[in-house]
């Protein structure tokens, strides 16, 4: 035990003081950063602000289009030909020129005309302030006024889930879990692939550089196997939590920098009646969702399948790194094991659509494709016998994994030179050295 | 007494036999030779030595006891495929491989400014693997090899890649040792350097012990009766129908005494017919003419 826990430590440190790990652990919160504060800036931060000038012919449109914080109109009725000649050093971007309407149906010949582009947000809010007069003139022939309009609009209908079970009733949300799922699927996805290979990767060293035998003769191959499964393992769970203490860190700076904004959501998120739009409802309704997630529970279920995914493939990479003399060697052999990983990730996606299908519990409990497709349904709370069932069967996978990955690395780390076959393992594991 | 026992070792590598049936015994205080061509099992039986592989069949017993992963503490082991890990610094690497063999962090530092100082090296604590040379890093590594001071140390092919002063220095290393009660196996093909430093010797071809015992016996065994005589002066011209003359040079005559016959009546020979003897000795084969021919034979 003590020699394990000396190889952890060395396999630990060696790769946390090494500058790409450091370099890394900074680049994903600095990734947030940017992906934060670009959002904001989109939301109406940095646009600038356009002052246009409206030439309506018939003055059906006069005063009625609202301002927006960026866009502000300005009708005149000075001739189109004095406009184009004037409008810039009268400190405006462009011209709205809008001939008589003579079909409501079909507004024709809108014409903006500037020297500069016309940004597609603006654009957007131009022909959205048309319609709305256009609308109003149609409502008034139509003898409907805005207070039945706005009640029509309003129609939406959300359909609220409520879980119930022993501990009584709650609100689910399909959305949250759906994007929760997702999330934890992929990482576990990306976890086994990038520290699978850095297992793999780190074998294939110890073999090519020769110094496996000199650890072979003082400590056992497992307890090596062993060691660098854990020491890797134990790297990838300190960057994750530095991820999420810097991210947590990053989130708390620029919310205290965007409060307003922040605030806004916050306060709808509290009440989602305030909601003036539909989408504004249902987007409070999804924090609210989000609030109501046991995420003590979906911590203990990410740490368990983390480990039990990652331990499982790091076992199986082991083995292949072992049996490898160069990293172009038997591509196939990586195949085999990168496989189920993959095939996991799809099972995953059409398991988050329908939770509860054959192939989502049955994979689910399958320990190759459990860790991946087992904590993207958690959040949809399948039930207990079959979350036991899958965490029985990763654990099982795990020693099974772990017991045949040795037979095969015992022997594949002194075999020098020669191209490995399937049927060479598997003669490793029924006969090892 | 013997440090190490094999008794009738086997191992194949599916229909490949890498030992068959060896047995040896290993003196304690003593340097063993372990010779043979490449591939001939030299390697595998170590590997069974050190219990990175098991054997089909057969013991093996360390100071009497038969062998357990207790005895990796008082086996020492350099393997002829050498290798560090090239980022980490020597001295930590060496606390590193220390504390493996079960020495405390304080005993693995002390033991490691010991060695880096017998041998001028205490410069290199700070330096990583990769900025040695070869021959640098295979200084550390034979300090590796000794740090847990081991009673039976394993050294394969240790002189390969080393200049010569380094060599030197690496011999004195490996008589020191022995002198302080140490064990060691030599496994080599440099016939030059068994002769120099080994007692024991066992030759293994096609994974059999084709011979074994001390350096002096086996030579013995091997010998032709082959002798040697410088002398000054003219020498009788009917020389060659009184003494079976091999070869003649200068002022030395290699002869063969057939058996039933005494070197004393050559020199009789010399002396009554005035020949002046300046020089009169027995030629022994060398162990590498006993490898050659022994090999050759066992080939057949």
């Amino acid at each position: 035990m003590n020699k394990i826990w000396l190889i952890i430590q060395r396999e630990y440190l060696t790769r946390v003081k090494k500058r790409s790990f450091i370099v890394t652990t900074l680049l994903a919160p600095a990734g947030f950063a940017l992906f934060f504060i670009t959002v904001i800036l989109l939301s109406g931060y940095g646009e600038s602000k356009k002052r246009i000038v409206v030439k309506d012919a018939s003055g059906f449109f006069k005063n009625k289009f609202t301002d927006d914080k960026s866009l502000y109109f300005f009708f005149s009725d000075s001739s189109l030909l004095w406009l184009e000649e004037n409008y810039k050093s009268l400190s405006y971007d462009g011209i709205l020129v809008i001939p008589p309407i003579t079909d409501l149906n079909n507004p024709r010949n809108i014409q903006f005309r500037s020297d500069k582009q016309l940004g597609i947000k603006s654009k957007d809010y131009i022909e959205g302030q048309l319609a709305k007069v256009v609308r109003e003139k149609k409502m008034e022939e139509a003898s409907i006024d805005k207070e039945t309009l706005r009640d029509l609009e309003a129609t939406k209908v959300s359909l609220t889930n409520v879980v119930f079970g022993e501990t009584g009733e709650k609100a689910g949300d399909t959305l949250i879990a759906t994007i929760l799922g997702y999330i934890m699927g992929f990482v576990i996805y990306m976890v086994l692939f990038v520290y699978g290979a850095m297992v793999m990767k780190g074998v294939m060293e110890e073999k090519t550089n020769r110094i496996i035998e000199v650890m072979a003769s003082s400590v056992k191959p497992i307890q090596l196997m062993l060691g660098k499964i854990i020491g890797i393992g134990a790297v990838g769970l300190t960057q994750f939590i530095l991820w999420f203490i810097l991210i947590g860190l990053v989130y708390l700076l620029l919310g205290l920098a965007f409060a307003d904004k922040l605030m806004d959501m916050q306060q709808l998120a509290g009440n989602p009646d305030l909601a003036r739009t539909p989408d504004q409802y249902e987007i409070a309704q999804a924090i609210q969702g989000w609030e109501n997630i046991n995420f003590y529970r979906i911590i203990f279920f990410f740490l368990f399948y983390f480990f039990g995914g990652y331990l499982i493939y790091g076992a199986l990479y082991a083995a292949l790194g072992s049996a490898m003399n160069d990293e172009g060697d038997s591509q196939s052999l990586t195949l085999i094991v990168s496989l189920p990983i993959v095939v996991s990730i799809f099972i995953m996606m059409s398991a988050i659509q329908e939770p509860d299908s054959n192939l989502a519990i049955w994979a689910s409990i399958f320990p190759l494709t459990a860790p991946i497709v087992m904590l993207a349904r958690i959040p949809f709370e399948p039930e207990t016998w079959q979350i036991a069932l899958s965490m029985i069967s990763v654990v099982a996978g795990f020693i099974f994994t772990t017991w045949f990955a040795a037979k095969i690395y015992r022997t594949g780390i002194l075999m020098y030179g020669k191209k490995i076959t399937l049927k060479e393992l598997a003669r490793w594991v029924w006969h090892p050295m | 007494m013997s440090i190490l026992s094999l008794q009738n070792i086997t191992k194949h590598f599916g229909e490949k036999k890498a030992n068959d049936n060896i047995s040896l015994e290993v003196k304690e205080h003593s340097i063993f030779g372990l010779l043979g061509p490449n591939g001939a099992g030299k390697t595998t039986l170590i590997r069974i030595i050190t219990s990175i592989f098991f054997p089909d069949s057969g013991s093996i017993f360390i100071n009497g006891e038969p062998l357990n992963r207790a005895h990796h503490e008082i086996i020492g082991y350099m393997p002829e495929e050498r290798g560090l890990y090239k980022k980490m610094k020597v001295g930590e690497h060496l606390i590193y491989l220390a504390r493996l063999k079960n020495l405390s962090k304080k005993e693995a530092k002390s033991r490691v400014s010991f060695w880096l100082e017998k041998f001028k090296i205490t410069d290199w604590y700070e330096k990583r693997v990769e900025e040695l040379s070869k021959g640098m890093q295979q200084k550390v590594q034979f300090i590796a090899t000794v740090i847990n001071d081991p009673k039976l140390l394993i050294l394969d092919e240790p002189f390969s890649g080393l200049d010569p002063i380094n060599t030197n220095l690496l011999k004195d290393e490996i008589q020191e040792l022995k002198n302080k009660g140490t064990a060691i196996i030599f496994s080599t093909h440099r016939m030059e350097q068994v002769e120099e430093i080994c007692e024991d010797i066992a030759l293994i071809n096609n994974g059999k012990n084709i011979l074994n015992g001390p350096v002096k016996e086996i030579k013995d065994r091997f010998k032709e009766n082959i002798f040697s005589i410088i002398f000054s002066g003219e020498l009788p011209a009917q020389i060659n129908g009184q003494l079976n003359v091999v070869e003649r040079k200068f002022n030395e005559l290699i002869i063969k005494i057939e058996s039933g016959h005494s070197p004393n009546e050559a020199l009789k020979y010399c002396i009554e017919n005035k020949i002046e003897v300046h020089g009169f000795n027995e030629i022994l084969p060398s162990i590498n003419e006993i490898f050659i021919k022994e090999v050759g034979r066992s080939n057949e």
